[in-house]
């Protein structure tokens, strides 16, 4: 039985993402779309095992500003749709939803921004919360599954009687928190899809009609406190003279830390669920007794600042401790250590400081590597060996780095990446240096997903400029790094649905790339070969190397490998383990005989790629040989 | 029943520890318990640190665990159990897997280039656990598994140990339950793993 579809008040463990899912299933959604990006990639990972039985549209799109323009379509004809996205993803898609805003919508419609806090696996701490100020949409901010769940199909309404947009924000520690949820009713919403011409509405060519859209914005925000009331959203806990103002996930540290000091129910706790537009009449009337009230938020003084200022107009007399006040810093990710201390230190009560004494014993770093037979690995290695082929220094030829697994290339053996920016940013990066004068070769390199996501333009503008630049793509057939999911390369999507897959070679050719040339990366002398005559061409414009293979793990997972198993031939070896350290793949170790090290290939480790054979110098890396009986 | 459980769970990607967290999650929520886990791992899929935090009990909300507060931490590997300390209080059981993968390059920690990556002596790690927590428990889980040709199983093993354990407040059926609802392959397999763990850990001396 699938879980997401299991009948209501059913009670189940769901990851903060499934809960969102169930959410959008709850409230009768026909379209879902979104790109890859962790913590918010399991929403349309999990609609889409039930795209096919509900009938729904769950399509991963191109980018994210592609996926919120036809989330926002079909909310234009009155579909409930929803577009998932991390905090990078809203900065793509921001143009389109900005503009929303005036359009508004008919069908309800939700964007996921998802948040990374700490930061986990994202490039910067971004807070997307301003972006709803900024584009004057209301946000929500779930603090657990069971919320999320709740939130979604509570921002379903809201977005409808609003007629807007609604920005559901979360962070990591929801999005990826498993939780108890208990579902509510499934609705089943048959609206056959309207859309009306209205030039006014939808055209933004006419600035008297932007401006007086702008007002009707307004106007909407303004009936947003009412509305949201209305659905139960925001919330007062515990009572007393002294409050405590939060939201998100740090809700839940607030909860836990009053109990853990035993202040449970003594202090006002006003939980913010609409961060966006500030539900005001709520926050004064539980704030204008309290003496002094503190702020518990991640990341900026978003709340505090609106807090602040709602009390200074209205001559509050309460004390508001903010990021200031309380020491709560502004970078990284809150934790139940932090904010006790910090609410001990509001409430004046001393708690034994706890000691963490650090071990005496030094912990090894365990960066995340290449995986065993990684298709990247052999591509920078190649061209690391062709910048000195073609009698460059290795520190003289920029490599340019873009979003996706390969960016793990920065790190030791290769060491190869300078720079990993934002989605596609390589190419453009690229460009840039050589304008500016810099005479040497510059090479971009960017995997598929990226590439169809943001290196498609900067490709043309190379092109059109007739820019001298070296841009690899790194063809693995998936997006790997948030958990394989399908690119326009695909036939068929995770969903079932029949695709026409889009050919990168003739994508590139027809962009008007005259150097372009395909190579298999496993083949190393082929690959050196290749990068080095790219490397030698002058003023030849941009010279486009498609480096095809799929995603080793991929493979794997298909139950293959990728050639016989490599094993050691120990009368060869001369332990001087260069497998180890050209490579730095997962599978080799190293094992002590008559106190000298040895290497050691980890037999369930090993994927067959031939690494380690080629770079040995002894030829002692042999092909393992199967034994009769 | 318990207000709040706090399990810790550190291992390498790839060797089951979130499987682990959730095969939990479920036999507590079948026991009647409020759930949450939380999880912190690298960027890679597999080979990086993974560190998972289960709570449960009759009122649990944020899914963090606060330091020194793991009632127990089950390691899949040694290093990422010691790499767990800040969990590890006076009040800890710590159930580790006689387990070391090294990081890649610990291999060439003779070189100076690479020192920093010297894997550290099991004694060592063994001596610091055992010395920040009430019990440490070593378990030399290869040979059994290797035996029960299950070496993937270990997290499943893992959990046997843990449910013999005095610790565990939820019966032993609810995780078998758990185990067929998450595990997807050789499901008789792991319930005959889960169960020898669970025997040898009825021999162990939890106090």
């Amino acid at each position: 039985m699938e879980v997401l579809l299991l009948p209501p008040h059913s009670k189940a463990v769901l990851m903060g993402n499934e809960a969102i899912a169930r959410g959008a299933i709850e409230a009768g959604i026909g379209v879902a779309t979104g790109y890859p990006g962790t913590p918010s990639s399991e929403v349309i990972m999990s609609l889409s095992r039930v795209a096919k039985e509900l009938g729904m549209y769950v399509e991963w799109a191109v980018n994210e500003k592609v996926a919120l323009e036809i989330a926002l379509g079909a909310a234009f004809a009155g579909i409930r749709s929803l577009a998932t996205m991390k905090a990078p993803g809203a900065n793509v898609a921001s143009d389109s939803f900005v503009s929303a805003a005036y359009s508004g919508v008919n069908g309800g419609m939700v964007i996921l921004i998802a948040d990374d806090p700490g930061p986990h696996t994202t490039q910067t701490e971004q807070d997307s919360r301003w972006y709803a100020d900024l584009a004057k949409l209301p946000m929500l901010e779930p603090s657990d599954p069971q919320e999320a769940k709740d939130l979604v199909v509570k921002g379903y309404d809201l977005s409808e009687s609003l007629k807007l947009p609604v920005i559901l924000r979360t962070t990591t520690r929801v999005n990826h928190t498993v939780g108890d949820v208990v579902y509510g009713e499934m609705r089943r919403i048959e609206r056959k899809p309207i859309f009306i011409k209205d030039v006014e509405r939808y055209v933004r060519a006419s600035m008297v009609g932007n401006l007086m859209r702008h007002k009707w914005l307004n106007n909407q925000l303004a009936k947003a406190e009412e509305e949201a009331s209305k659905l139960g959203i925001n919330r007062v806990e515990g009572d007393g003279n002294i409050g405590i103002i939060t939201s998100g996930v740090s809700y839940s540290y607030v909860i836990e830390s009053l109990k853990r000091i035993g202040k449970e129910h003594k202090v006002r706790i006003i939980k913010i669920e609409m961060s966006y537009p500030l539900p005001k009449s709520f926050l004064l009337k539980h704030l204008k007794d309290l003496e002094k009230a503190l702020v518990v938020e991640e990341l900026d003084p978003y709340l505090e600042l609106k807090v602040r200022t709602l009390a200074h107009e209205e001559k509050l007399g309460v004390e508001i401790w903010g990021k200031k006040e309380s020491g709560i810093p502004i970078e990284g990710e809150l934790n139940p250590f932090i904010v006790m201390r910090v609410i001990a230190k509001f409430l004046d009560i001393g708690i034994v400081e706890l000691k963490l004494e650090e071990p005496r014993t030094a912990i090894t770093p365990r960066p995340p590597p290449m995986c065993a037979g990684c298709p990247h690995r052999f591509s920078y290695y190649a061209l690391l060996k062709a910048i000195k082929k073609a009698g460059f220094k290795l520190e003289e030829v920029p490599i340019m780095g873009d979003i996706g697994c390969y960016a793990l290339s920065y790190e030791p053996p290769l060491e190869a990446i300078w720079t990993e920016h934002a989605m596609g940013a390589s190419i453009g990066l690229a460009l840039g240096l050589k304008v500016s004068g810099l005479d040497k070769p510059v090479v971009a390199t960017i995997g598929d997903s990226t590439f169809f996501h943001a290196g498609i333009p900067p490709l043309l503008e190379a092109v059109h400029k007739n820019l001298d630049v070296i841009i690899v793509i790194l063809d693995n057939e998936v997006v790997a790094m948030t958990g394989h999911q399908s690119t326009p390369e695909w036939s068929v999507t995770e969903s079932g649905r029949r695709t026409t897959p889009i050919d990168i070679l003739s994508l590139v050719k027809g962009l008007g790339v005259r150097y372009v040339k395909v190579i298999n990366p496993y083949n190393i002398n082929e690959a050196i070969e290749v990068f080095t005559e790219a490397l030698l061409m002058k003023n030849a414009g941009p010279r486009v190397i498609i480096s095809k293979a799929p995603c080793a793990l991929m493979v794997i997972r298909q139950g293959k490998i990728l050639g016989p198993r490599r094993t050691i031939d120990y009368n060869k070896c001369r332990n001087c383990l260069l497998c180890i350290i050209e490579t730095g793949c997962p599978a080799l170790t190293t094992e002590e005989v008559f106190g000298k090290k040895r290497p050691v290939i980890v037999k369930e480790l090993c994927v067959g790629c031939g690494h380690c054979a080629y770079v040995c110098p002894f030829n002692a890396i042999i092909e393992e040989v199967k034994k009769s009986d | 029943m318990i207000n709040e459980f706090n399990l810790v769970i550190a291992s390498v990607g790839g060797q089951g520890g979130l499987t682990l967290s959730r095969i939990i999650a479920e036999a507590a929520l079948s026991n009647g318990y409020s759930v949450r886990t939380g999880e912190t791992l690298g960027m890679s899929q597999r080979f990086g640190s993974v560190l998972s935090f289960v709570r449960f009990g009759e009122d649990v909300r944020g899914p963090l665990i606060p330091f020194a507060k793991a009632d127990v931490l089950i390691g899949l590997e040694l290093l990422e159990a010691l790499r767990a300390w800040k969990f590890i209080g006076p009040k800890t059981l710590v159930l580790v897997a006689k387990i070391s993968i090294p990081p890649v390059f610990s291999s060439l920690s003779h070189i100076p280039k690479w020192s920093s990556y010297k894997y550290p002596s099991i004694d060592d790690i063994l001596m610091n656990l055992r010395k920040r927590a009430e019990k440490a428990i070593d378990i030399d889980a290869l040979p059994i598994l290797r035996k029960l040709n299950n070496v993937r199983g270990l997290n499943v093993f893992m959990l046997g140990i843990f449910a013999a354990s005095p610790r565990n407040p939820i019966p032993k059926s609810l995780y078998e339950d758990a185990i067929r609802k998450v595990i997807k392959r050789n499901i008789e397999l792991n319930i005959k793993t889960f169960r020898i763990g669970y025997d040898i850990g009825q021999r162990l001396e939890f106090t």
